[in-house]
């Protein structure tokens, strides 16, 4: 079993389901997790990050980070962490014919020798159209 | 240009040998199997020198752009210019402003690159013939559209902007020139 990881994100708009943040603007929010079993963390990262889906091979970068905490998580005990991340100004989310950049909040757990826990919520990064 | 002439000169060279060697063995009408081959090479030649042999009669069309650098909803202007080296028939000639998608993938051991490009905006002259000497002038404005996005440039996927000139010489190959326009990821309203 892997811990539960829950990320809420406060603000921005809602386009169809998905929050919509301007370039960079701030995104706020918290993320919440809970062990099934004690977690020695050398970080827990919270991350806005980018990557490309379509026709090419995947492109990706990070547009922020924030390290929430190092230490250790016991098994049960939600731990709660809040996270301020500023989005860069670019690359803007696009969907086209072969192209398609995709935004997310990822928070990923840092463990020694496993393999890192994680979980991501899609955002929109552009201008509104209105 | 450099690769495609030092494969089309292997290419023509090996065939040559290969023909000249069947020929010399005694191979008779078999020889005649390697003059496919020697045309192949003659083609891609031909091909690598088309743009020299091309601006024999017209020259390369040059384009100049107010900016290199352009916001999300800005103007600018585009002014190109083409001299004719000798009498030549214009049937047409196109300025378009072009957003390409490019992306590459690897699909066994090759690499390949689709392209999708759209038409955001062009302007064109009417069909002219002009004089040995002569210079065609032709200026406009484009604008990048309020909801475009802006130059994305990775190494597997690129979002680009281009001014592209076509310039159709009866009888004569398009001259096609193109300058990339970087949009940048800010708002001009």
């Amino acid at each position: 079993m892997a811990p539960e990881i829950e990320i809420t994100i406060r603000g921005g708009d809602d386009v169809g389901g998905v929050r919509r943040f301007d370039p960079e603007g701030g995104i706020q929010g918290s993320v919440r997790i809970t062990p099934d079993s004690d977690l020695k963390c050398k970080h827990i990262f919270v991350r806005a990050r980018w990557y490309t889906e379509g026709r090419g091979d995947k492109d990706e970068g990070v547009g922020a980070e924030q390290d929430l905490f190092q230490g250790e998580l016991r098994a049960d005990v939600p731990a709660y962490y809040r996270y301020h991340l500023k989005l860069p100004q670019e690359p803007w989310s696009y969907a086209g014919r072969y192209v398609n950049i995709i935004w997310e909040v990822e928070a990923s757990i840092d463990l020694t020798w496993a393999r890192d826990p994680r979980a991501s919520e899609l955002i929109i990064m552009a201008y509104s159209r209105k | 240009m450099g690769c495609i002439l030092g494969f089309a000169l292997f290419w023509l060279g090996f065939s040559v040998l290969w023909t000249v060697m069947a020929w010399r063995s005694g191979a008779g009408l078999g020889a005649l199997f390697g003059i496919p081959f020697i045309l192949i090479g003659i083609v891609m030649i031909v091909g690598a020198f088309w743009r020299t042999i091309a601006s024999v009669k017209v020259a390369p069309p040059a384009i100049h752009v107010s900016k290199e650098r352009v916001r999300i909803g800005e103007n600018f202007s585009v002014t190109y210019e083409q001299s004719f080296r000798m009498p030549s028939e214009v049937l047409d000639s196109k300025v378009e402003l072009i957003f390409r998608e490019s992306a590459t993938y690897q699909q066994g051991t090759d690499t390949r690159t689709d392209t999708h490009e759209e038409v955001i905006d062009f302007f064109e002259s009417p069909a002219k013939r002009f004089e040995r000497g002569e210079k065609s002038h032709e200026s406009g404005t484009f604008e990048i559209p309020k909801d475009a996005m802006h130059t994305f440039n990775q190494s597997k996927n690129k979002l680009q902007w281009f001014v592209r000139v076509d310039v159709d010489v009866q009888g004569w190959p398009d001259m096609v020139e193109e300058y990339e326009i970087q949009v940048l990821p800010e708002r001009m309203f």
